[in-house]
């Protein structure tokens, strides 16, 4: 499974204009309805908001994954955002996230869910790949970066 | 009363073990109750004492200081221990301005509190050092007992406060003391001074016995399991004394000392903190049980209205007001985090026994002063102790509580491990809930080893399903600890 296959232009933001944790959820959740449209946002959101609250997925290094299952959407759905300003997530390592990646999918694909999440955060364990993501300018900038990245 | 042995030593050991037993069967009530389990600790001692119906006539404020002291050393050692490294450094720096500079600022606010209550200017000041520092102890009693668990950094925050601000309210005291007995009181440089000195000898020394301890625990191999606790409560105690000797803090010291021996990896060390654990809450009991006798009820009578008083003026201006100030620099807490902070600066046993140490200096209206602060300590158990759980939830600061294991299962090694063995909690909105094993991509290290589902142990097998409510045994090495969480959610005990 490719992140770049998963990830479009319209599915990652740059910059996300959000200063809080709980309001870059909301925007990130919008990403996802914006792209699939008449989807239930609230019903997403409380799913990703739940895992949350279970443990904070600002894994650190200045990245956040969090992620939900939830019926409102049928297939899993990855989105990604970069704030320029860092924004407080009650990461791991206490520090504030930067790089976002958004992942929900419905209750049935739990496997894959977890694969994607695994790619994600493997490939994020590179720091220059971080630091280059989060120097990205425009989502296509972005996208060229994951791309890159996974080809290699 | 029989004054021969062995009947004098059964006597005192009957009543020694009636009281703990009482204690400890009554803890039970303060997780219904959400009273702080210490303040029952410390009623029991009340009703058994020379006005209560045990009858039992006590009122030696040297020994229950000495008391207080080796019981504080151990909860204070017991404390460091079980603090991970990485809440310290996420917290240290606005933890160590609450515990300085927020300490003076309450005391002094307090202070004049005291003041304008009536009291003298040096017991006033006197008052508020006594009453200045937090306790993590009470705060995570009352939120366990009610199966709230805290958004991290806020309890780290409050966690690492309460650890290292004791010694602020220590030294405080004790310069108050003197200041209350010397005419024309002591100049503030030479306080100031005197703080700093207290504060680096003591963190310097307790890192070098932290290191010792560490060094020992690890290269030592010894007869027998049991001789470990031995060597750690040596090293607990001559943490504290040898500081105190050389006119540093002996409470930051065995505080910092516990932090690097618990934070380090040797044989037996589970068990070792188990010991420690059982020390601690032993001191507890013993420790509020003879405050309790000390106390006149009677005595109280007298000064209820000041203590009640100087308690809210403490819990509703005084703490957060400090907090308020002292957070104001730190990126990264939200203002209910910070009234939160403001708000559950709970007090424990530190002001009760420090509040004896100007009565032994024979300070003119020390007992009143102690009489005072066992007040506020006992209405702060109510407000804001009681109030925890519910302002926890009403501030939406809990994270999920996951219920406690059924089952532990630990490695314990006599040699330093690579990998650790960490359980989890199965929620429902975690993205394995639901999956099955041969689904899940672990890192080359990792893998799942136990399930523990109801009753039953289950054999991990590739199509075994993860269901919500289950227990799962995660074995990792460390790089891949952030996957593993992300995954698995919050390790359980943590």
């Amino acid at each position: 499974m490719l992140l770049s296959e998963l990830l479009s232009a319209d599915r990652v933001k740059v910059p996300l204009g959000s200063r809080t944790k709980s309001d870059v959820l909301r925007e990130l959740v919008e990403l996802v309805t914006r792209s699939r449209n008449g989807q239930d946002a609230d019903s997403i959101l409380s799913s990703v908001r739940d895992r949350e609250m279970v443990l904070s997925t600002g894994i650190g290094g200045g990245v956040a994954i969090p992620h939900g299952k939830t019926p409102a959407v049928d297939q899993l759905v990855l989105v990604a955002g970069v704030s320029p300003q860092p924004i407080d997530f009650d990461a791991l390592d206490g520090k504030p996230v930067q790089l976002f990646f958004l992942l929900v999918g419905p209750e049935s694909a739990s496997g894959a869910h977890v694969k994607a999440l695994s790619r994600i955060s493997r490939l994020l364990r590179r720091e220059q790949l971080r630091a280059d993501l989060m120097a990205a300018k425009s989502p296509e900038e972005f996208l060229r970066i994951v791309r890159a990245s996974e080809a290699a | 009363m029989p004054t021969t042995e062995p009947l004098a030593t059964a006597l005192l050991l009957a009543l020694f073990g009636a009281l703990l037993v009482v204690s400890v069967l009554f803890s039970r009530a303060s997780e219904r109750s959400s009273i702080p389990v210490a303040l029952i600790f410390l009623l029991i001692g009340m009703l058994a004492g020379s006005e209560g119906i045990g009858g039992i006539a006590f009122e030696d404020y040297a020994f229950s200081f000495r008391l207080g002291t080796v019981a504080l050393t151990l909860i204070l050692f017991d404390g460091g221990m079980n603090t991970p490294l990485a809440s310290i450094r996420e917290a240290i720096r606005p933890a160590g301005v609450l515990a300085t500079l927020g300490v003076v600022g309450t005391a002094a606010l307090v202070g004049v509190g005291a003041r304008a209550l009536g009291l003298a200017w040096p017991l006033a000041l006197l008052l508020g050092a006594i009453v200045s520092s937090t306790d993590a102890a009470a705060v995570f009693a009352v939120l366990r007992g009610s199966g709230v668990q805290l958004k991290r950094r806020v309890g780290t925050t409050l966690e690492v406060e309460s650890g290292i601000n004791d010694p602020m309210a220590v030294i405080l005291t004790t310069a108050m003391t003197e200041h209350a007995l010397t005419a024309g009181g002591i100049e503030p440089w030479r306080l100031g001074l005197g703080v700093v000195m207290q504060l680096v000898v003591g963190g310097v020394l307790g890192v070098i016995a932290g290191w010792l301890g560490r060094m020992l625990l690890t290269r030592l191999v010894l007869p027998a399991g049991g001789l470990y606790p031995a060597l750690t409560l040596g090293l607990a105690c001559l943490a504290f004394a040898v500081p105190t000797l050389l006119y540093g803090s002996g409470f930051l010291a065995v505080y910092v000392a516990g932090v690097v021996i618990g934070n380090a990896q040797f044989p037996f060390r589970s068990g070792l903190l188990r010991v420690h654990d059982a020390l601690a809450w032993l001191s507890q009991i013993v420790m509020f049980l003879v405050l309790g006798l000390l106390v006149f009820p009677s005595r109280l009578r007298g000064v209820a209205g000041t203590g009640i008083a100087l308690a809210l003026f403490l819990a509703v201006v005084a703490r957060p007001l400090v907090v308020a100030l002292c957070l104001a620099p730190f990126r990264g807490y939200n203002v209910r985090e910070v009234g939160y902070i403001g708000w559950v600066g709970l007090r424990g046993a530190v002001p009760i026994v420090l509040a004896i140490a100007p009565v032994l200096a024979g300070v003119p209206g020390g007992e009143r002063v102690f009489d005072i602060v066992f007040f506020i300590v006992v209405v702060n158990a109510f407000v804001p102790g009681a109030t925890v759980p519910w302002v926890t939830r009403r501030l939406g600061l809990e994270s999920r509580d996951p219920p406690a294991p059924p089952a532990v299962l630990q490695v314990e090694s006599l040699v330093p491990l690579e990998g650790e063995l960490i359980s989890f909690h199965i929620d429902e909105a975690l993205a394995v809930s639901g999956a099955r094993l041969r689904e899940l991509e672990f890192p080359p290290g990792a893998a799942v080893v136990l399930i523990v589902r109801g009753r039953e142990l289950l054999a991990p097998r590739g199509d075994t399903e993860l269901t919500p409510g289950d227990h799962v045994y995660v074995i990792t090495k460390a790089e891949d600890r952030g996957y593993i969480q992300l995954i698995f959610g919050r390790p359980e005990g943590e």
